[in-house]
């Protein structure tokens, strides 16, 4: 599975949200409703239209899939 | 999905508009019917409703602003009509005249009602305009473009009308003080034209806030696309 590419023209920030998911064996449902937010926003950032990421935010997913901020965003 | 404990935040302008176009509708449909069934009796009518059906042609001046009328006329003041007035310790004055022409002519008449239809009908506009930015509101969200250029247009409207209402209405009404006043031009009103300086206040808040919206909507397109 490809990591999603940015959709804004100056946003190089490379989300990696569906290659994490697959590698726990986890779908975006059920992280929603570990991570607390809804599913539409979950999608927003796996698909690459996010303009940005709450610190929050950031910290449920890597607490919930157990893994870095750099795991999931890297920079193209 | 909308919080329940949050108030609308349209809900208190769109009673009082929804209200005065109600009150508005139904003065009209009263005045119709009321105005139709007083013709069918007796073939004249003695309703009017903002001066259409006034068989007469008046208007409302300062006294000041007619100065032969005040200084030269020898008529009575309405303040020493005052029924009971006690003369040795109290003074009354008006500072408004109304003058009737008793035979208008088709602009006399007109222009006798220039003023007060005006008036309904940039308070019918107005109300019809906000309506118009709530709906928007509504249907695009308060931070859209739609709603900003709706606001900016109330904003025009009102400068427009704060500015140029006052002279139009000071032509017309010394339209109707030229024939009835000699030596009185019509242009001579046009030194008095009651202009508002708080509704062009409110026009530039309007056109201010319609700036500030349309410069908010990318910061809300950022705070949507947040996650």
């Amino acid at each position: 599975m490809t990591p999603t590419t940015p959709s804004q023209p100056d946003n190089r920030v490379v989300v990696h949200l569906d290659k994490l998911l697959l590698a726990r064996g986890m779908t975006l449902t059920e992280l929603a409703d570990r991570v607390g937010i809804t599913v539409v926003n979950l999608s927003i950032l796996k698909n690459g239209r996010a303009k940005a990421v709450r610190f929050n935010t950031l910290t449920a997913i890597c607490e919930v899939l157990d893994c870095q901020p750099g795991d999931i965003l890297t920079v193209e | 999905m909308p919080n329940p404990r949050m108030r609308d935040p349209f809900a208190p302008i769109e009673v009082a508009v929804t209200s005065l176009l109600g009150i508005f509708g139904l003065s009209i449909v009263g005045f119709v019917l009321l105005a139709g069934f007083q013709f069918a009796l007796n073939g004249h009518t003695q309703v009017s409703f903002a001066t259409v059906g006034d068989p007469s042609s008046c208007v409302v001046t300062d006294a000041g602003s007619v100065p032969r009328f005040i200084v030269g006329g020898s008529g009575v003041r309405p303040s020493e009509g005052i029924e009971g007035l006690r003369r040795s310790t109290a003074s009354a004055d008006t500072d408004e005249w109304r003058i009737c022409l008793t035979d208008a002519n088709g602009l006399q008449w007109a222009a006798a009602r220039v003023e007060p239809i005006g008036n309904v009908a940039s308070l019918l506009v107005t109300l019809l305009l906000i309506r118009g930015i709530i709906r928007a509101a509504r249907q695009s969200g308060l931070f859209a473009y739609a709603t900003a250029r709706r606001l900016r247009r109330l904003g025009w409207f009102l400068l427009l009308l704060a500015a140029l209402g006052p002279f139009l209405a000071a032509a017309a009404r010394g339209t109707v003080i030229a024939a009835a006043v000699r030596g009185e031009s019509w242009t001579d009103q046009l030194a008095h034209p009651h202009l508002s300086t708080s509704l062009v206040c409110v026009a530039l808040g309007v056109l201010t806030f319609a700036r500030i919206l349309r410069l908010a909507i990318p910061l809300q397109e950022e705070v949507d696309a947040t996650v």
